[in-house]
């Protein structure tokens, strides 16, 4: 089995050149999530939290040239509205992004307390100093 | 949280970085990566982007940033080695900056990424709490926080949220135990403060010999 890359056009599926297909073959078109304009989030979420990165880079590509005709004024509504949905995906935090928070969380409240230990060391320090013999 | 007590840990800078170090490129393909520890100098320890440092990414902080192409390579190859192309940036905000870059009509609006070698953060950004802002009608500004969408993200936020709230939180326990000693100890105390006093003026006189950046040149002092 042999798999092409096509395009649709005008609601039809071009194969590119060379792709031998005879006339009347039953061919099978699989539609990738990110091909689809609407229903973004919702699909393309899993996706985007289980790390694939060449799924971003398209989504992120597009909604870098979304938001180059936004500030030149070019963008109709229903873009927008894409827009906002691709920002709404890629802007989530991943598992990573928030693991690695808690991490930081974690030493953060470790160092505190390190610093409140170093502080009474100090304070015992001085006050043995201050109440014992000279 | 008023924007003024934010603004004492996270003001954004008011003048422009000169450049002071001068490194060769390796004479590998990604040679830039040579110029990372003298970038870490002149961007002090911070992202360019988001302004978050070094420290408020925990331990082993340092691995989470890497060099930056304000020009990216991908459309400059001829800058790809140039030391005057490279900032110091997080990770996060260096991936969601990718390769992009102003097209000549949004150039010609005024649309371009900060550069702080040329611009003056402040006269661009301001802080709401723990949230950047553009300063009304910076296009460079607008341009920035579009494009380098993980300036505002909600991890970096709360990173900066954290980094208040942390030092509040260090401040107020220890000023709550130095009075629980003054009450008990007065003179404990105040000769305490005098000890801190005398610690400060250690550490400021330990630093004043300058430190080396890995390529040899001296730093300025504290």
């Amino acid at each position: 089995m042999r798999t092409f890359a096509g395009t649709v056009e005008n609601g039809s599926v071009r194969l590119p050149a060379g792709a031998h297909v005879r006339d009347g073959t039953e061919v099978v078109v699989t539609i990738l999530p990110h091909a689809r304009r609407r229903g973004t989030v919702a699909e393309h979420a899993p996706e985007l939290e289980a790390g694939n990165g060449r799924l971003m880079e398209k989504l992120s590509a597009r909604a870098r040239e979304l938001r180059r005709r936004a500030r030149l004024g070019e963008l109709v509504p229903e873009e927008a509205t894409e827009l906002a949905e691709l920002h709404e995906l890629l802007d989530r935090p991943t598992a990573e992004d928030v693991a690695q928070l808690r991490a930081e969380e974690e030493q953060d409240h470790c160092r505190f307390q390190e610093l409140l230990c170093e502080f009474d060391q100090v304070m015992s320090g001085l006050r043995s100093k201050a109440n014992g013999p000279e | 949280m008023a924007p003024s007590e934010s603004g004492e840990f996270w003001a954004p800078p008011t003048s422009v970085v000169v450049r002071r170090h001068t490194p060769s490129p390796g004479p590998h393909d990604a040679g830039w990566q040579t110029f990372r520890a003298c970038l870490r100098w002149e961007f002090s320890f911070t992202c360019v982007y988001c302004r978050l440092r070094e420290s408020d990414f925990g331990y082993w902080s340092h691995v989470h940033f890497s060099v930056d192409h304000l020009r990216p390579k991908e459309h400059f190859q001829h800058l790809a080695k140039d030391y005057d192309n490279c900032y110091y940036a997080c990770s996060p905000c260096n991936s969601s900056k990718g390769d992009s870059y102003p097209s000549a009509e949004e150039e010609a609006a005024g649309f371009r990424f900060l550069d702080p070698c040329k611009d003056v953060v402040s006269e661009h950004f301001a802080m709401e709490e723990d949230t950047v802002v553009a300063v009304a009608g910076s296009r460079i500004a607008q341009y920035t926080l579009d494009e380098v969408r993980n300036i505002n993200a909600e991890v970096p936020t709360k990173r900066r949220r954290r980094r208040i709230l942390n030092r509040a939180r260090e401040l107020g326990e220890l000023r709550r135990r130095l009075l629980a000693a003054a009450a008990v100890e007065p003179a404990l105390v105040s000769g305490l403060l005098s000890r801190i006093d005398s610690w400060l003026a250690e550490l400021k006189s330990a630093t004043t010999s300058p430190l080396p950046c890995s390529c040899g040149l001296e730093q300025p002092k504290l």
